[in-house]
């Protein structure tokens, strides 16, 4: 029986979630291989700073070392595997065991064997314990790391999403930062669920979400009528597969703008937004409502505009990261930060966090019901007869594609849709080396191949 | 990032006398009873109007010893406005149907010890630091729960008090229980 079934729709088998061999698979061929994120380099500012996070599912250490660059590297001793750095956050000069007090540098080097000669005579070669490190790059102030020291760089890697992760972070002048440590979290759900709905599934919304609906966390056309030009009551939503199992939804406010707002953001920085930006960018952050999606396999972004989150009247944005890793095919940790603009001011960054915390934080409105959604799914499927079931992936595949615009990939001209899904899932089939998956019927090529 | 915004409140004060001890160890199972039977509203009664919730990340670092946050994060913040237009109004008959992670409700048994009360500058004003175990049940599943430590300041107002802040030092390193938006 396949496991993703595209002949005459898009079912996916629920054993992709809930089979632990499947998951044991997944481990393998995703798990080791792809770029990942691992925190932010305002985390880590000085020289020693380290922060200890997963890297795919393994424990890494995420560190500056003296000349200012990033490493990331095993957090276990080569000698007997001892865990070394133990807590979550620090600072030090070296990583030292508290077994038998090997040494390591920032950069991952085992510097000190205890009692060398004496243990281990006077040819030791202490090259060869040096930690696993992993190969690091830098986004826009996001850290990513691999284990594949021969696989595609993460531009490459990155492809048509570098062009989206730019308008997300790379438009201020000076960048964000991090609002103070990630939260962690807890799931009795598979880690896809939750990726898959961040992907862009903008059909649930109304449904999942209704008491925000009704308590006025949506922004209304009304709310934003004083900012523009009113374009009618819909929200318009596109939804992108950017290649490689990377996904944008992008929802605007409907209003038109002109110069381009910003809103949510302090008025101060709307202009160096504009000036960082391409044109077809601008048409993405201006009067957006909002945008989220996922880099393949496990990193999720929304930048979110909401209303009423500080009393009648208010409105603000805010950006969040998500990580989900998988402890098994039924229990996920999620790691939760919330970014500020590092020029904004520190009123706006505290009432940014409220907004996000009231709404998609970690105890947030919205997080709440997804979760109920993502639990259900969990507690539903694991029996011999829930397994042999599929779910339908095939939601909107009629949808046109979106012509006129300067933006990659491929942009479907609607978001109550599972286009982004369907790219997620064919990027995890290929890369479980399943049988390539195609788009439905009476849909745009696959971008898949020419990866 | 490590900029201290928010840090739990201290006393120079002495310890409150006994019979302070005993009326708020009362009033704190009173509290319990209306949050464990999600009697919201009856409980925005207990608090000042200028109330604020907050409970920073949680945070292993290598100091010692160990403050257990991150001063620069925070997991909730909320206000006595925030809890009653976003969390209260979804149990209302008019919201409940749709107010998904409600219905069920959440199980919920809070469970406090430690009980310690220290005057405040201001006239019948106490910091109490308590610790707080809140055990849940979602649905039928198996129990889990959140732990931590209050640190409150209470005002007496005549027979009783009123709560003007909560902050919250949670335990856990990893939140996993089935509800972390929770008053703890």
């Amino acid at each position: 029986m396949a496991l993703i079934d595209t002949d005459g729709g898009f079912r996916v088998s629920r054993r992709v979630y809930f089979d632990p061999q499947v998951h044991r698979r997944e481990l393998d061929a995703i798990f080791k291989r792809s770029w990942f994120f691992v925190g932010h380099v305002s985390e880590i500012a000085d020289a020693g700073d380290y922060v200890t996070r997963p890297l795919g599912v393994d424990p890494v250490i995420v560190n500056r070392d003296r000349d200012g660059r990033v490493h990331v590297m095993l957090n276990a001793c080569s000698h007997r595997g001892v865990k070394l750095c133990r807590a979550e956050r620090g600072h030090t000069k070296a990583h030292r065991c508290s077994y038998h007090g090997w040494a390591y540098g920032l950069d991952g080097a085992c510097r000190a064997v205890t009692y060398e000669k004496e243990v281990y005579g006077p040819d030791l070669d202490k090259s060869r314990f040096n930690l696993p490190s992993a190969r690091v790059e830098t986004l826009h102030g996001l850290i990513f790391a691999t284990w594949d020291h021969h696989g595609p760089a993460l531009a490459e890697s990155l492809g048509d999403m570098t062009y989206y992760f730019d308008a997300l972070f790379g438009k201020f002048d000076n960048g964000f930062e991090v609002m103070g440590s990630p939260v962690r979290t807890r799931i009795a759900a598979n880690w896809k669920s939750e990726t898959e709905n961040l992907s862009g599934d903008g059909y649930h919304t109304m449904i999942t979400h209704e008491t925000a609906l009704r308590f006025g966390l949506f922004p209304s056309p009304e709310d934003v009528a004083g900012y523009g030009d009113p374009t009618g009551p819909k929200f318009p939503g596109r939804t992108v597969q950017c290649g490689n199992g990377h996904t944008i939804r992008i929802q605007h406010l409907p209003i038109s703008t002109d110069p381009p707002g910003f809103l949510g953001y302090p008025e101060e920085l709307w202009p160096e937004i504009q000036s960082n930006l391409k044109p077809g960018q601008v048409d993405i952050m201006a009067r957006t409502s909002v945008t989220h999606g996922s880099v393949f396999p496990n990193l999720s972004f929304l930048e979110n505009f909401k209303t009423a989150t500080d009393g009648p009247g208010s409105m603000c944005r805010y950006t969040r990261l998500t990580l989900k890793v998988p402890l098994d095919e039924a229990t996920s940790e999620i790691w939760w930060w919330h970014l500020v603009p590092v020029d904004a001011s520190e009123k706006w960054k505290e009432r940014s966090q409220r907004a996000y915390l009231r709404t998609n934080g970690p105890g947030g409105m919205f997080e709440l019901d997804d979760n109920e959604n993502f639990l259900g799914m969990a507690e539903a499927n694991r029996g011999p007869v829930g397994l042999d079931q599929f779910y339908d992936y095939v939601a909107g595949s009629h949808h046109p594609d979106a012509h006129g615009l300067e933006w990659p990939g491929h942009v479907q001209d609607a978001d109550r849709s599972e286009h982004t899904l369907r790219g997620f899932l064919a990027e995890w089939s290929r890369r479980m080396e399943l049988t390539a998956v195609a788009e439905p019927a009476g849909s745009a090529p696959s971008p898949l191949p020419g990866r | 990032m490590t900029k201290a915004r928010w840090v739990h409140p201290a006393t120079a004060g002495g310890p409150a006398p006994l019979s302070v001890h005993q009326e708020l160890g009362l009033f704190y199972a009173y509290e319990a009873e209306l949050l464990d039977e999600w009697r919201l509203d009856e409980w925005l009664g207990l608090v000042d109007e200028g109330f604020t919730y907050l409970v920073p990340v949680p945070l292993v670092t290598d100091q010692h010893p160990q403050v257990g946050y991150d001063p620069a994060a925070l997991f909730m913040d909320e206000t006595k406005d925030s809890i009653s237009e976003n969390w209260a109004a979804r149990l209302t008959d008019d919201n409940i149907a749709v107010s998904w992670a409600d219905r069920p409700a959440v199980r919920t048994r809070r469970f406090t010890s430690a009980l310690r009360v220290r005057s405040m500058e201001r006239p019948d004003t106490y910091l109490a630091r308590l610790n707080v175990r809140v055990e849940m049940v979602r649905q039928g599943a198996q129990p889990g729960n959140m732990t931590g430590e209050r640190f409150d300041i209470v005002r007496r107002v005549g027979e009783s008090f009123i709560i003007m802040s909560r902050f919250v030092v949670l335990l856990d390193a990893i939140v996993d229980a089935p509800r972390p938006r929770t008053i703890v």
